[in-house]
């Protein structure tokens, strides 16, 4: 008996894998990504009759082949830590497809488990799999299980005990003689370095040459007659290619399926009449040519509305909890103080300001995952696919975009559901122009100051602003630095499932706690580094009014009242470089103030308001309904509804916060990150300078 | 009805019939086919390949989005969406019994 038996869950996508998964390992898991790549890697452990069990759960594939990042991921755990055992899942209803993938796991000579999830749903559809048939042709052993109930869990895993003892069966494949021919002379070649045998298995490298892998020709690097294997596998693909009259990639998969209608003629009967599909009952409306769009829009807007109702109860909780939290550690601590200054309003103010929107992302994943799971999603992309690929965007672009409405940080991860790394980074570069939460306050103070007349449009037509600017960025780049052939959009529409709440719950709690870990320490830190920017240096001492304002005769303001606070903040790093950058935002229409306030959104972008109502000195609470913060701005002589629409817009466009920012850091690495940064600041700064400037131009028209 | 010529499958105007083979593109909603190969090679080829258009698999065109594209397929027994510009590279002959 091994000491720890070392399992890989694999399958297809939507078998039923991670069902299975929670089932095996329960509360014992642990998420992380693969090295250097941000493919989540979920780990778990069990014990069973006093053996005990490592579970790597892979991504859900359809293939081996090394053009999707998740199949790569998969493929280079199997060849490099070749787990003892891989547990191959698939979806019994739909079995051939699924098979594909078992094939590929045999060609890679690992012992395998076979399990035929949802065989309940399998027999109601009329599909009657011989197991222990099937079992016997591909040489391996085979376990029925209906994942959302427990079922035949036990049995599953007595199976794997054993096959880690035995190995496995093995049978050799047979993918029709010109083929077998190849691959056998392939593997011969292969076998002569024994080094690279141990490490690899033949019958794998041999398929994956006659698919022309690329990364089996980079692992070929290292074999001793790597010259020979080359010219080897070009002639053979030629061969293929002349006598099957398709590329030879294409025939693997073909021989692969051919050798599958065989095992599947033999083990699996069908009864007649029994209706397959009750999927299409409901696509017939939701995926109807002329309804599909309406639904959609109304799936997204009831999702929005449920978010924001709901979310708004623990929003105000938590408000209130953070309230008290910054009162009581307000008394605690010393008054005037350092200390109480930078826990109450730097980290409670900051750290707090985005906590309370954890309950809108917690409700917005509730729903994203349960849409995902019913199987809509996939449907969504199929209905918004040909206007999206008008920009150079993939159907499964729409839904990262619109949860960029609500908040990107969530928006970014869920770009993950883009496979190519090329939509993925187009997505993830334009989310940040769709118009967050967090922006609607900046929105609304701003619009309802200047624009009382038109308010709720002027709101509008910040939201279609950016829209518009988030598509057209989008085929930029799609036709300058990430240019590319188009992605297969082959994309498999699952059949309607219920999802079980468990489940749900996982997925929920998985999404949130990673929006914990990595917001929260990037909110944490930047909280702390807007405060010590806008609090730092200090003033040496308090002068009387009089001495700071002829000390300081550049201040704008002439009520000498209030001048210690607003020199406090000038005097401050923040002050200094808003003074410092006003040549850079003079031609936008901002003065310094607007600066520092547009510098203090990097935190978050509702500060912008809070900085706001600090600097034109307005005491408590600031919020955008404040009567007497849109007097102040209206009053002051550098605002006019010109200026006003300026800053809107460039709050719109202009980098997003530092905890979005730090999520694009965590999926795509620095260098994104910089040009994500320098992307959208030179989009904010081109397009509030031209506004600006032509409304000048125009308004001196006027005149 | 144009639509139901197209349904008979044997509609001999574009060339195409169970003899003949032909691109999926061309094919109506609810017409049946049996796939002939995959002309792509590549990424593209190689996903449908893999995603079971191959050779005597049987399918059907399900529906098309509100502009034909993508177009909802199903092979091999399961839903799967394409766009136009991959049914194109797809070589089918028509009509079948599924």
């Amino acid at each position: 008996m091994k000491s720890t038996i070392r399992i890989a869950l694999a399958g297809n996508p939507n078998c039923g894998k991670t069902t299975l998964f929670n089932a095996l390992t329960g509360a014992r898991q642990k998420v992380g990504n693969y090295a250097g790549v941000t493919v989540e890697k979920k780990e778990g452990s069990l014990v069973h009759g006093g053996q005990s069990i490592e579970v790597t759960d892979l991504p859900g594939l359809y293939s081996l082949t090394s053009y999707s990042l998740d199949e790569v991921v998969a493929r280079d755990f199997l060849l490099h830590e070749r787990p003892d055992v891989i547990v191959n899942v698939v979806d019994s209803s739909n079995l051939e497809r699924n098979l594909y993938l078992t094939l590929q796991f045999l060609e890679l000579g690992l012992p395998t488990v076979l399990v035929l999830n949802v065989a309940d749903q399998a027999h109601a559809m009329g599909y009657r799999i011989d197991a222990k048939k099937l079992g016997a042709l591909l040489g391996l052993a085979v376990v029925e299980t209906v994942g959302t109930k427990g079922k035949g869990i036990g049995q599953l895993l007595d199976t794997v005990v054993e096959t880690a003892e035995n190995g496995l069966a093995g049978r050799k494949l047979s993918y029709g003689p010109e083929l077998d021919n190849a691959l056998a002379s392939l593997e011969e070649l292969i076998n002569q370095d024994g080094d690279f045998r141990s490490k690899f298995p033949a019958a794998f490298f041999a398929a994956k040459l006659l698919e022309k892998d690329s990364r089996a020709h980079e692992l070929l690097a290292s074999h001793v007659a790597r010259e020979e294997i080359e010219a080897r596998s070009a002639v053979l693909i030629k061969q293929i290619e002349g006598h099957f009259g398709r590329s030879s990639e294409v025939v693997v998969s073909e021989q692969r399926y051919a050798y599958l209608t065989g095992a599947m003629a033999e083990a699996v009967g069908r009864e007649k009449g029994v209706s397959t599909d009750k999927s299409e009952v409901l696509d017939r409306v939701i995926m109807n040519r002329f309804l599909g769009l309406p639904v959609f829009i109304g799936v997204l807007w009831a999702i929005f509305q449920l978010t924001f109702t709901l979310g708004a109860y623990p929003a105000e909780w938590l408000e209130l909890g953070f309230g008290w939290l910054s009162e009581t550690m307000g008394t605690l601590l010393p008054a005037d103080s350092l200390i109480r200054s930078l826990v109450v309003d730097g980290i409670i103010g900051g750290v707090g300001g985005v906590f309370s929107f954890v309950p809108y992302v917690v409700i917005l994943f509730l729903l994203i995952s349960l849409m995902e799971d019913l199987g809509y999603m996939s449907r969504a992309a199929f209905i918004m696919d040909k206007y999206l690929h008008a920009f150079g965007l993939h159907g499964q672009s729409f839904l990262p975009m619109m949860v960029g409405f609500g908040c990107s940080v969530p928006a970014i991860m869920a770009a993950r559901t883009l496979k190519n790394p090329k939509d993925r980074i187009i997505t993830i570069m334009v989310i940040p122009f769709m118009s967050c939460g967090a922006k609607l306050p900046v929105h609304v103070l701003l619009a309802a100051a200047f624009f009382p007349d038109n308010a709720a449009n002027m709101v509008l037509l910040m939201y279609a602003t950016g829209v518009m600017v988030a598509l057209i960025s989008a085929l930029v780049l799609r036709k300058t630095l990430l240019k590319g052939p188009d992605t297969p959009f082959v994309m498999e529409l699952p059949p309607y499932r219920l999802p079980t709440l468990k489940g749900i719950g996982w997925h929920v709690w998985d999404k949130t706690s990673s929006y914990f870990r990595k917001a929260g320490t990037v909110i944490l830190a930047a909280s702390i580094l807007i405060w010590a920017i806008t609090t730092f240096p200090q003033k040496p001492e308090w002068t009387p009014p009089e001495v700071a304002a002829t000390a300081d005769t550049q201040v704008a303001s002439p009520d000498a009242v209030s001048t210690a606070t607003l020199s406090d903040l000038e005097y401050s790093y923040a002050g200094q470089f808003g003074r410092f950058m006003e040549p850079a935002i003079a031609p936008l229409g901002f003065d310094w103030k607007i600066g520092i306030s547009v510098i203090t959104g990097f935190a978050a972008k509702e500060v912008i308001v809070s900085t706001m109502g600090v600097l034109y000195r307005m005491d408590g609470d600031v919020t955008e309904e404040s009567e007497s913060l849109h007097q102040a701005l209206q009053k002051d002589p550098a605002m006019n509804p010109l200026v006003a629409l300026s800053l809107m817009l460039f709050t719109l466009l202009v980098s997003p916060c530092l905890a979005a920012l730090g999520t694009v850091k965590a999926e795509l690495g620095w260098k994104w990150l910089g040009f994500s940064v320098v992307f959208t600041l030179g989009m904010a700064w081109l397009v509030s300078f031209s506004v600006y400037q032509i409304g000048l131009v125009l308004a001196g028209g006027l005149s | 009805m144009d639509e139901q010529k197209k349904l008979a499958g044997t509609d001999g105007q574009d060339g195409c019939n169970f003899e003949t083979a032909c691109s999926l593109e061309l094919l109506g909603r609810g017409e049946t086919f049996v796939v002939d190969g995959v002309e792509l090679g590549g990424e593209i080829g190689k996903r449908l390949a893999d995603m079971g258009f191959t050779r005597g698999a049987k399918g059907r065109v399900v529906r098309k989005a509100l502009l034909g594209d993508p177009i909802q397929v199903e092979i091999r027994g399961y839903q799967v969406s394409i766009r136009k510009s991959e049914a194109r590279g797809v070589r089918i002959k028509r009509g079948a019994e599924t």
